[in-house]
């Protein structure tokens, strides 16, 4: 259990340390029933899911949200990242597990969740039963997050939680460190921009010794900022990228909007395909999927009442490089320009409305994904620079009645 | 330590009154004290260690306390957290009809208590930016036709309806956060309407000061900020949220009919496409130009939902407006809530 007094400013990489059991004991713990993976609801999903090794063996093993490890799923917002939990939540409990779902953001609509729960279900256990298996806690600040995790009471998680949710893990760290405030001297706004970078890494490590001890699988969705990119329009990143951060979670899930594939528009489910979703795959337990530079699994899925639905693509998806969400270099703090004291260096590049007048800032952390996208001949829809961004001159629309 | 009444507003700091000067004075925040160790706090803030602890321990009780897991609580079964104003299926889950059906069921019920709802779009009821326009309000009292049927007696009025102005962001701050509050719990009000929430950002927030935070990332803390609070004040109030926002023109190339070839759109992850769902505008093949809400990507990861009002031009002078909603924490329709 994490220590009460809590522990060292830096980062630890003590989310290696485990309790010691022997091999024998590990390989049988990980072919135990006990140990099965929760569903996603989308079973293309759950066998990618299962994770290279697994595949090849060609098991029987049902895939999903691996237990015993921590799951990131990032997207736009409306993409459908509650949905994704609610489903997964659905699929812990009719496999007999509880669910603890943490809401650092937007209250989860207890009625939408009842509905997918009962649409997965056979009919045997009351609404009423299945609903006492969720265990619904509100984490409004990251100190309520950092209460529950680090400082653990032992109720929590209750025994026989087999997923845990938080849901937009993201806006807690927005809060936390704000910069709009005096900093004082340039010793401070390093101070703090090190906490933060310290908080993400000691919450992950003890959300991952969560999971391993409980034997649950825990997963984050996180929202998403813009980074600029140099030549083409700005890229959808998640909202926390830092290194210590990305190292504890062990798979990660994009979700992104397209239009339907072509032959979907008229056929008996277009309705469906109008809502389409993908599910890209980044990263399957600690493996990235990335081939030569590109990502190429994604699943087909849209949202009903009854919760997610994949869909069939008439012919095989060809999926284009979605590019990766790998970090530039970070650059010491002292050379980010004196005129900023008080940016930290990363959230320069992550606000959406990319006008800048220190255009100096800019260039240099290009670097990754604007030159992977270049190469297959197309970043898809580009827009003019300037005209197009609507906070800098915003033309009143309104119409009196 | 400011942040501390924000997280915890009823803890009481009177026993380390002669504390939180010197942890505000270099920078630990409420976070801090729970990652730290007790030692390595009191040292950068020249305090006894021992009383940085007994800070920490009160702080972590509060936090489990408020959380619903505190020693004296006790797990609920049905795990609701014990935090006032949770969505607890005692309760019920609340909405606010808007009256029409058809969008009242594409919300999952209507506009939802304990949430913060967005309508943007080109032309709303009630113009922005002036103040309430009473006659007109006066006037969807008289002739809706859901209100109509009410016996007089449950017939809504102007009197529970409570305006109040803010002219600038200083203001505007001021009221959320301090005459908001009040006026909710003495009014006992369930729906705040916030017309708009852009208007206050286009003057002030402009103009760079040497030395200081880059405008647009002084702006990006005062967003997250704001949506923190209002999803805050919906949750303890159990109140609904409605926030309007203004668009502007957007030029982007058409989505055409699936032209794209098989497979998905190239750079998928690009703003520039993904925005076409989450702003309301370029998903489909619409007449008129796309529109983009103000205030980016920051202000749309704080709502819960947004609806959009949409105007297309049908040739012939003709004008077809609906209400879609683009997206919503509460229900997901597979279609728009066409009204």
């Amino acid at each position: 259990m994490a220590s009460q007094t809590g522990s060292s400013q830096l980062p630890s990489s003590s989310f290696h340390r485990l309790p010691t059991i022997s091999a024998s004991q590990a390989l049988k713990q990980s072919n135990d029933a006990g140990t099965r993976a929760i569903s996603t609801g989308l079973p293309q999903l759950d066998t990618i899911l299962l994770g290279p090794q697994e595949r090849s063996r060609s098991s029987q093993r049902a895939g999903g949200l691996a237990r015993g490890q921590v799951t990131e799923m990032y997207g736009p917002p409306g993409v459908g990242k509650t949905a994704f939990g609610i489903q997964a939540a659905a699929s812990a409990i009719h496999a007999g597990h509880k669910v603890v779902w943490l809401d650092a953001a937007t209250p989860l609509a207890f009625p939408r969740l009842e509905a997918v729960i009962a649409a997965a279900g056979d009919g045997t256990r009351s609404p009423k039963e299945l609903m006492s298996m969720v265990h619904h806690f509100a984490v409004p600040t990251l100190a309520h997050l950092l209460a529950l995790v680090l400082h653990p009471v032992p109720s929590f998680p209750p025994p026989g939680t087999g997923l845990i949710v938080v849901d937009a893990v993201s806006l807690l760290f927005e809060n936390a460190y704000e910069n709009d405030r005096p900093k004082g001297t340039k010793n401070d706004a390093k101070w703090l921009s090190g906490r933060r970078y310290a908080i993400l890494g000691e919450l992950m490590s003890n959300l991952v010794r969560m999971a391993t001890r409980g034997n649950l699988a825990v997963l984050l969705t996180s929202q998403t900022s813009t980074r600029v990119r140099t030549g083409l329009g700005a890229l959808l990143m998640p909202s926390i990228s830092e290194r210590e951060w990305e190292a504890g979670v062990s798979t990660q899930l994009v979700l992104f909007r397209d239009r339907p594939p072509r032959g979907t528009e008229d056929g008996p489910d277009a309705e469906k395909w109008r809502g389409l979703r993908y599910v890209g795959v980044m990263k399957v337990k600690g493996v990235s999927m990335a081939v030569d530079g590109r990502f190429e699994t994604v699943v087909p899925f849209t949202i009903l009442k009854t919760g997610l639905h994949e869909l069939q693509a008439p012919e095989s998806i060809k999926v284009p490089i979605i590019s990766s969400p790998t970090r530039p270099p970070k650059r010491p703090y002292d050379e980010v320009p004196d005129s900023d004291p008080d940016a930290h260096p990363d959230e320069l590049l992550s606000d959406d409305d990319w006008i800048w007048d220190d255009a100096e800032v800019v260039p240099e952390k290009l670097a990754d994904a604007g030159a992977d996208a270049g190469t297959d001949g197309g970043a898809g829809i580009t827009t003019d620079a300037s005209p197009s961004a609507p906070d800098t001159s915003p033309r009143n629309e309104n119409a009196p009645p | 330590m400011t942040d501390l009444l924000r997280t915890l507003p009823d803890f009481s700091t009177a026993p380390f009154s002669h504390l939180l000067p010197s942890l505000d004075r270099t920078h630990i925040t409420t976070a801090d004290l729970l990652t730290l160790d007790a030692g390595d706090v009191a040292k950068r803030a020249q305090l006894p260690p021992a009383e940085v602890a007994k800070l920490t321990r009160a702080v972590v009780d509060a936090l489990h306390t408020d959380l619903g897991v505190g020693d004296g609580v006790g797990d609920k079964e049905n795990g609701d957290a014990g935090r006032k104003g949770d969505l607890s299926k005692d309760d019920g889950f609340r909405a606010i009809s808007t009256l029409d059906p058809v969008l009242d069921d594409a919300l999952g019920g209507g506009i939802p208590r304990g949430f913060v709802t967005e309508i943007t779009g080109a032309s709303i009821y009630i113009s922005t930016e002036a103040p309430l326009s009473t006659p007109r309000l006066a006037q969807i009292l008289t002739h809706n036709t859901a209100l109509r049927t009410l016996p007089s007696a449950h017939c809504p009025s102007l009197t529970n309806i409570l305006a109040i102005q803010t002219p600038d962001l200083e203001s505007q701050d001021h009221i959320l956060y301090y005459q908001l509050p009040v006026a909710i719990e003495r009014h006992s009000a369930r729906l705040v309407v916030i017309d708009s929430i852009a208007a206050n950002y286009r003057a002030e927030i402009g103009t760079r000061v040497a030395g200081g935070p880059h405008p647009l990332a002084l702006r990006r803390a005062h967003l997250q900020r704001t949506g923190a609070h209002l999803r805050s004040l919906a949750l303890k109030y159990n109140i609904a949220i409605v926030v309007a926002n203004q668009v502007a023109d957007r030029f982007e190339a058409e989505l055409s009919p699936r032209s794209g070839g098989d497979g998905i759109t190239p750079d998928p992850l690009a703003l520039d496409h993904q925005q076409r769902w989450f702003t309301g505008w370029g998903d489909g093949p619409t007449r008129g130009q796309p529109k983009t809400p103000s205030l980016g990507l920051v202000w749309a990861n704080q709502i819960a939902a947004r609806i959009a009002l949409v105007r297309e031009e049908e040739g012939e002078g003709e004008r077809r407006r609906w209400m879609k909603v683009v997206w919503a924490a509460c229900d997901i329709k597979l279609r728009d809530g066409r009204a």
